[in-house]
């Protein structure tokens, strides 16, 4: 069935009501909203977890495939569990971004990733105890004159 | 803020100001527990979930330069 959400960016669009995910903890700041849907645009890098019953809140996210493959962190298997995750099962997994009026100041906080497990339509951020993963990683170095990304 | 350094041996503990008590409990490879005595209304947190939540407030409020621009037909939903 499909719904109608209002979103932040791109007012009112309809949604299947099966692609929504359910966050059962929030995110941090935000416990108490715990249906979101995930936002993709034809030609950027950039998703948005957008809230279901509101248009706000909704977060800016990268995959890091694209943006820093280099970042695979392990995942703990408490996180795995909860997610209702076999051990070699696929999952999404994505970082969330902070973007200031200049975004070659974007940053992406690579301590804390958004756990998706697409199957179940259940989601959560994780914190990274292991690994020394800074919570705002510049995306753009000493990049000037760079078009935006978004 | 400057930063004051003490030592301490596990059991050993300090106050901060009148009535928040912190104890070295036990230090084993590279982890360290500490035992806070702190009134209900002080509030404890991780430095890593703090500036999370920080960070995650500032996402929501992030326009990505897309603020009231008109709605694009080429959005869809991520579904794996």
């Amino acid at each position: 069935m499909s719904i109608e959400i209002e979103t932040k960016d791109f007012g009112t669009l309809k949604i299947e009501e099966e692609s929504v995910l359910h966050f059962p903890a929030g995110l941090f700041a935000f416990e108490d909203v715990t249906e979101y849907v995930i936002l993709k645009e034809e030609g950027r890098p950039q998703l948005w977890l957008q809230s279901v019953k509101s248009k706000d809140p909704r977060f800016i996210l990268f995959e890091p495939a694209g943006i820093l493959p280099e970042y695979r962190p392990e995942i703990p298997e408490q996180y795995l569990g909860e997610m209702q995750l076999q051990k070699e099962e696929p999952f999404g997994l994505f970082v969330i971004a902070v973007v200031p009026q200049d975004y070659t100041q974007t940053t992406v906080n690579l301590k804390s990733p958004i756990l998706v497990n697409f199957a179940k339509r259940l989601g959560a951020q994780i914190i990274l105890e292991e690994g020394d993963y800074p919570i705002r990683y510049r995306l753009f170095r000493e990049e000037k004159g760079r078009e935006c990304p978004c | 803020m400057p930063m004051l350094i003490l030592s301490r041996k596990p059991g050993e503990s300090f106050y901060i100001g009148e009535n928040i008590e912190v104890t070295i409990l036990d230090f084993q490879n590279d982890k360290i527990k500490v035992g806070i005595k702190a009134p209900e209304d002080v509030i404890i947190i991780r430095r890593e979930l703090k500036e999370t939540m920080e960070a995650n407030l500032e996402s929501a409020g992030s326009s990505c330069g897309l603020a009231e621009r008109e709605v694009s037909s080429g959005v869809t939903v991520k579904s794996r």
